[in-house]
């Protein structure tokens, strides 16, 4: 029985850095910068491993339009192994890496096809002189692609394995820019046997077979938005039987956002204990490879009081991180603290005081429409400053969280702890 | 806290002046003006507080005795403990000592505690204060009088909402400021935006990777271009350095052709010339030497010839004379051994004789010689000997074994019955049991019994008899002496036959018969020793003929030689006769063979001096053909026609030689006569000068060459580092990572800010809807000294200021308020202030400097009551000049101090 057998995968965004990390250790900031692209070499020994028949990258190979020839060297570096060892590699190039983008004149080894910007190319894949596959691709031309892409694949009369290669927003996915846009409907009536989709940084089987639409997701976490195991698609097709559709998981750091209520410590040291077993529990996830956890600290607590001390939390998450230190595989921890004092702020609103008052003021501005009197307070930064342009802009939410903390840090300059 | 003594030690006009007497409630100094009230007031506050420094610019107050200013409070505390609070002027305010009962410390920590907490600018404004402090509002424009105003009743105990905004407010500032260089926002901001042009500019230069790209290949093709182009000159350069270094070469090759071509023709010239001609020469003269060597020789073998003598006669005899030298040895031991032999043979005869006698006196040589014992007769005497001996030993021991039976057979019948053992046992037996048989009846009363046991007794008896009597009858007859008698017998016999049979053997061989085996076998060795006897002398008898045959014969030769030797006589010895003769012969001998020998040479040495002759002819002929052969007349023309050949030769090779040269250099065949022609047509000058350019050229393109290599290698290390070159990563990581700590403080920044925000929001609610403690307070005390006259105190929320309402509803400020009316509102809100503060603080001393000077006596009146109840615990201390107030105080039950 003829089977093919390939690996897909996408949106690399090799040496793309990381968001969302401030202040961090050298030695984090070294594995960070590595990350995408070791995740990119496990694809390569996989598919060494493996011997699959072709790696196709539907993607994002690159972070930015203008992307870093240091990048694209590395990124030769891996194709070439893969071309050495007789595996074709098919790329389409996404919105993050269009064609129009800045490209050091570098020739590609061998067996690389690069997919064309203006219509679907279409190659086939031949082994012992006969043809097993045909692989259909379209890169970006541009970084804005509007237009439905997916329309303009077609397979033909085709007997073998018809592969289509796709950049692409499926169904208005809104947690991703809508690039490219078409519904599944528009895939599955087109009568490939797999479309390999990139774009969609978490891994989804959009339809599992006749045909298989699949997102593998991207290969490495790149801020906190994107934890849990990301990887690629092991995928064996065989004629008259559904796909066999495997996720390997091949990043080369895991990011974990986690919460933990820490209302039980009473003190710092206890506080450290439960922080070091929780990251314990949650390295094993990893499966034996780094982790680099942001763990939210919840909770009212005695100690609020002496982590919201200028300093204090930068001081403690040191000396967790030294507790970690000379673990294998590496846990790195970014800690948010989210804690609140141990005041009853109901029965304080209670109060006939000035901090019932303030309370009251706080709740009302919560509830009502007081939002612009408050950012105006923030204009001097946020709108008159000349490194506004670094900073992002403060949604309401995060300005509701703002007030709460404001909230919550009066309160713990005007009751003391007992 | 309140005071009880003071001890002023010098501050100002009071020198070592201790004022007691002050009590709880209303304490009144009385004195006119520059008594030192106002000294006191600020003496009190500078205990308290500390000395100000020179630089403040405030009245110090030195003392008029030049001392520094000195002096200490006895405070009781509310506890009813007595402490001692002694200052010196000096810095930080100057040292202070606390002294409780029993411990002295110098800790201001400790002063702190006992003033509550209360700062300077509290106590100064609010507890102890002038008539021109309590007239200035600003007096309680501080921060933090306003503060306790505004802040008293608002719940937050010890915390102060100023220090809690200040503490906000220095956080945001440490954090940012809108056009501040060091705070962290502002640091990170423009360190982004270097990072980001740093960025930029690894961009641009990532970028210049493909300008460098096409710069390399520009490069490579002009690199390769410049590599032919110097290949192409390297080439002409060699061809113009060969033909200037071949030039002298060529040039004397085509000279040395020339000369060649001029020479005459030499062609017909033997093989080998001279040298060969020489050889001839020399072998010529080495056969003349020889030829005269081997004439000498010749005439040596004459002179040896001629020098030999010789015996021809002698000679003739060679044949006996060898046969002498051969038997001299023969003869002489002949004529020496000869009379020995013969006696030896007499002694052998007589020797003989007597061993024949000892065998029998009658035998002759002949019977000795015929006795001779065969091996079997040797046998048969030995079984002669052994059958006679072994019967002679048998025949003995019949005789021993007869004699010993008989010895027996006596003893026994010297022991006399013969009666075997058994029968007597038995007959004793028979005759017990009838015995006993008999007395066993005899008991049983039974007569058959008894008498059957009677019989049985009477046949033991019988038996009994008979067996003495009839003892004879067991003997036996005696076979065994018998036996013995008959075997002695039978081995004499035989014995007897044996000795007959040998006596027989014996006379057969004519022996004597009596002689007993062994002699037999003695006689026999003894005939043999006599027969080897016989042979000896036999053996001699020969051997004394053959000496005296030689002897004669070798006589006879001698006597017939000895004629030919002159000089020579024959004697009787005949040994030393063959002796000359035999040397006379040797000598004659050795001169016939050296004669013949060196005839024999004389004959070879002749032949070969024919040879030679021969041989040094047919060499004088070869010479002289070699010599025309070269088509020349003699020798000397032979020589002539040699030396040119030799440099015909030299020239050739010459031409070799440097035609070689050239080869090597330029190649062969075609290449070779093409440069051969180029040299035709070579100007060596312009040549000279051509390769000088043509280097010159060449090193310019070098240069250029290496140039290019080397900006191709520095091209390439550029592109290779832009490549791998990971700061554009790092720079982004960094720029994202200090984005996110920005980002972390700008949040920061906003939660303080909005906490700022709010909380001045809400203090600002706090005065609208719930006036300070303070001021209530002070509407009170207000509403007393006034008599109701005004309806109250009120604080807008937009500002400090105070504004009173009055009864009428009206609003009033300060400026519209008299003077009275405006200290005595002061005075109210102080009252009010401290009444607030004392609520968590330890109450400390009020001390008021003439302060009802402006009241109008109803007021005052109205005041005096009002600090009589505010005194009720409290300690007020009120300095006044004016009488009337001491008076109008003193009985509303102040406690006047007397200094």
């Amino acid at each position: 029985m003829t089977t093919f057998r390939f690996i897909h995968c996408s949106d690399l965004h090799i040496d793309s850095p990381f968001k969302g990390l401030g202040g961090v250790r050298p030695e984090l900031a070294a594995t960070l910068r590595e990350a995408t692209y070791k995740s990119f070499q496990n694809i390569v020994a996989l598919a060494l491993r493996e011997q699959v028949s072709a790696v196709i990258i539907a993607g994002d190979v690159y972070d930015g339009t203008d992307k870093s020839l240091h990048a694209q060297f590395r990124f030769r570096h891996g194709l070439q192994e893969l071309s050495n060892a007789g595996i074709e590699v098919f790329v389409a190039h996404g919105n993050h890496d269009p064609l129009d983008g800045w490209s050091a004149s570098l020739r590609w080894p061998e067996r690389v096809h690069v997919f064309a910007g203006k219509e679907p190319e279409r190659i086939p894949i031949i082994q012992n002189g006969i043809e097993i596959a045909q692989i259909h691709g379209c890169s970006f031309p541009t970084r804005d692609v509007k237009e439905n892409l997916a329309l303009k694949f077609d397979p033909g009369q085709y007997a073998g394995f018809s592969i289509a290669v796709l950049h692409a927003n499926v169904g208005g996915n809104t947690g991703h820019e809508n690039y490219a846009p078409c519904t599944l409907e528009d895939l599955i009536s087109k009568g490939f046997d797999y479309w390999a989709l990139g774009h969609v940084h978490c891994n989804q089987i959009l339809r599992a077979e006749r045909p298989a639409v699949v997102y593998p997701g991207n290969t490495q976490a790149r801020h906190s938005r994107e934890s849990g195991a990301k990887g690629c698609c092991l995928v064996e097709l065989t004629h008259d039987s559904a796909p066999d559709i495997r996720f390997i998981p091949i990043d080369a750091l895991r990011y974990i956002v986690s919460r933990l209520n820490i209302e039980s410590a009473f003190d710092l040291d206890s506080a450290a204990e439960k922080i070091q077993a929780h990251c314990e529990g949650l390295s094993v996830e990893a499966e034996d490879r780094p982790v680099l956890i942001r763990l939210s600290l919840e909770g009212r607590t005695s100690i609020n009081h002496e982590l919201r001390k200028p300093g204090a939390l930068d001081a403690f998450a040191d000396e967790l991180q030294t507790i970690f230190e000379a673990r294998e595989p590496q846990i790195w921890l970014d800690l948010k603290l989210n804690t609140a004092g141990t005041f009853d702020i109901n029965a304080l609103k209670k109060g006939n005081d000035f901090i019932a008052d303030l309370l009251s003021h706080y709740s009302e501005v919560e509830a009502s429409d007081h939002a612009d009197a408050i950012r105006e307070q923030l204009k001097p930064m946020f709108e008159s400053w000349q490194g506004r342009s670094f900073l992002e802009e403060i949604s309401d939410e995060e300005l509701a969280k703002i007030l709460a903390d404001a909230r919550d840090l009066t309160l713990n300059h005007l009751i003391p702890p007992s | 806290m309140q005071i009880r003594e003071l001890i002023i030690d010098g501050f100002g006009v009071l020198i070592n002046k201790r004022i007691t007497g002050f009590q709880p409630g209303i304490n009144v100094i009385y004195g006119p003006n520059e008594f030192g009230k106002t000294s006191l007031l600020e003496f009190i506050r500078r205990i308290l507080f500390g000395f100000p420094s020179k630089a403040s610019k405030k009245n110090l107050y030195e003392p008029v005795n030049g001392a520094p200013c000195a002096g200490q409070l006895i405070c009781e505390l509310k506890s009813g403990e007595c402490v001692s609070i002694r200052r010196v002027q000096g810095a930080n305010n100057g040292p202070v000592t606390i002294t409780h009962p029993g411990k002295e410390s110098q800790n201001a920590a400790g002063l702190e505690d006992l003033l509550g907490s209360a700062t300077k600018e509290m106590y100064e404004n609010v507890y102890a204060f002038s008539l021109d402090e309590l007239q200035s509002m600003q007096s309680l424009q501080g921060d933090e009088i306003k503060n306790r105003i505004y802040g008293a009743g608002l719940g937050l105990g010890t915390v102060s909402i100023n220090e809690v905004e200040k503490n906000l407010g220095k956080v945001c500032d440490e954090w940012f400021k809108p056009r501040g260089a060091n705070p962290q926002a502002n640091v990170l901001a423009k360190k982004m935006k270097e990072t980001q042009a740093h960025i930029k500019k690894i961009r641009q230069e990532a970028q210049q990777y493909e300008s460098r790209f096409a710069r390399l290949q520009e490069l490579d093709k002009e690199s390769q271009q410049q590599a032919l182009a110097i290949d192409a000159s390297e080439k002409k350069l060699r061809q113009l350095q060969l033909l200037h270094e071949l030039y002298p070469t060529a040039i004397e090759l085509i000279s040395t052709k020339k000369e060649l071509a001029s020479l005459p023709d030499s062609s017909t010239f033997p093989e080998g010339g001279l040298p060969a001609l020489e050889a001839i020469k020399r072998e010529r003269d080495a056969l003349k030497i020889r030829l005269r060597e081997e004439q000498n020789t010749l005439e040596a073998l004459d002179r040896e010839l001629n020098a030999i003598t010789l015996n021809p006669a002698l000679l003739e005899h060679e044949h006996d004379l060898i046969y002498l030298q051969q038997s001299a040895e023969k003869v002489r031991s002949a004529n020496k051994d000869l009379n020995t032999v013969k006696i030896e043979q007499e002694n052998l005869c007589t020797k003989i004789r007597e061993k024949i006698s000892r065998i029998d006196p009658h035998w002759g040589e002949d019977d000795a010689l015929r006795f001779q014992l065969t091996s079997l007769e040797i046998s048969q005497i030995d079984l002669f000997h052994s059958a006679l001996e072994s019967l002679r030993q048998k025949s003995v021991e019949s005789r021993n074994k007869l004699a010993l039976h008989q010895e027996r057979r006596d003893e026994e019948r010297s022991k006399g019955s013969a009666t075997p053992k058994w029968l007597k046992y038995f007959v004793y037996g028979l005759m017990a049991l009838g015995g006993l048989m008999a007395v066993y009846g005899f008991f049983l009363g039974d007569s058959i019994f008894v008498g059957s046991a009677l019989i049985i007794a009477s046949m033991g008896v019988i038996l009994f008899f008979l067996a003495g009597t009839k003892g004879e009858d067991f003997k036996r007859e005696d076979t065994l002496q018998k036996n013995y008698e008959s075997q002695c017998k039978a081995d004499d016999l035989a014995f007897s036959q044996k000795k007959e049979e040998w006596q027989d053997w014996l006379k057969k061989r004519k022996l004597n018969p009596d002689i007993s085996p062994l002699n037999a076998k003695e006689f026999g060795d003894r005939s043999d020793d006599i027969r080897n006897l016989l042979h000896d002398r036999t053996r001699l008898e020969s051997r004394i003929q053959e000496m005296t045959l030689s002897l004669e014969d070798a006589r006879k030769k001698v006597e017939r030689i000895a004629v030919t030797l002159p000089g020579f006589s024959f004697n009787r010895d005949l040994s030393a006769s063959i002796e000359i003769l035999a040397k006379s012969f040797e000598e004659n001998k050795s001169s016939r063979q050296k004669f013949l020998l060196f005839e024999k040479q004389k004959v070879g040495q002749q032949l070969k001096l024919k040879r030679l002759v021969q041989d040094l002819e047919n060499k004088e002929t070869e010479l002289s053909r070699f010599i025309l052969s070269a088509l020349v007349k003699d020798e000397f023309e032979f020589r002539e026609k040699q030396q040119l050949i030799e440099k015909k030769s030299a020239l050739k090779n010459k031409i070799e030689n440097q035609e070689s040269q050239i080869r090597i250099r330029v190649g062969m065949g075609s290449a070779y006569d093409a440069f051969m022609q180029t040299i035709f047509h070579t100007d060596p000058i312009e040549n000279q000068a051509e390769l000088e350019r043509a280097d010159t050229r060449l090193k310019e393109m070098k240069e250029t060459r290496d140039r290019l290599l080397q900006e191709i290698g520095e091209t390439r290390q550029a592109m290779e580092q832009i490549a791998n070159d990971d700061a554009l990563t790092e720079q982004q990581n960094q720029w994202e990572s200090d984005r996110q700590t920005l980002n972390e403080i700008a949040r920061k920044w906003a939660t303080h800010q909005i906490a700022l925000y709010m909380l001045s929001e809400a203090k600002s609610i706090y005065e609208k809807t719930r006036q300070p403690g303070v001021i209530k307070s002070a509407t009170a005390i207000f509403d007393q000294i006034t008599a109701n006259r005004y309806a109250g105190i009120f604080k807008p929320a937009e500002h400090d200021d105070i504004i009173v309402q009055t009864s009428d509803g009206k609003q009033k400020g300060f400026l519209e308020m008299s003077r009275g009316a405006r200290e005595q509102l002061y005075l109210s809100m102080r009252l009010g202030l401290i009444e607030e503060y004392e609520t968590r603080s330890e109450p400390l001393p009020i001390i008021m400097d003439d302060v009802f000077v402006n009241f109008d006596d109803k007021r005052a009146k109205e005041v005096i009551a009002v600090l009589n109840q505010f005194a009720q615990s409290r300690q007020v201390i009120l300095m006044t000049c004016h009488h009337w107030s001491a008076t109008a105080l003193q009985s509303a039950g102040a406690h006047m101090i007397e200094i």
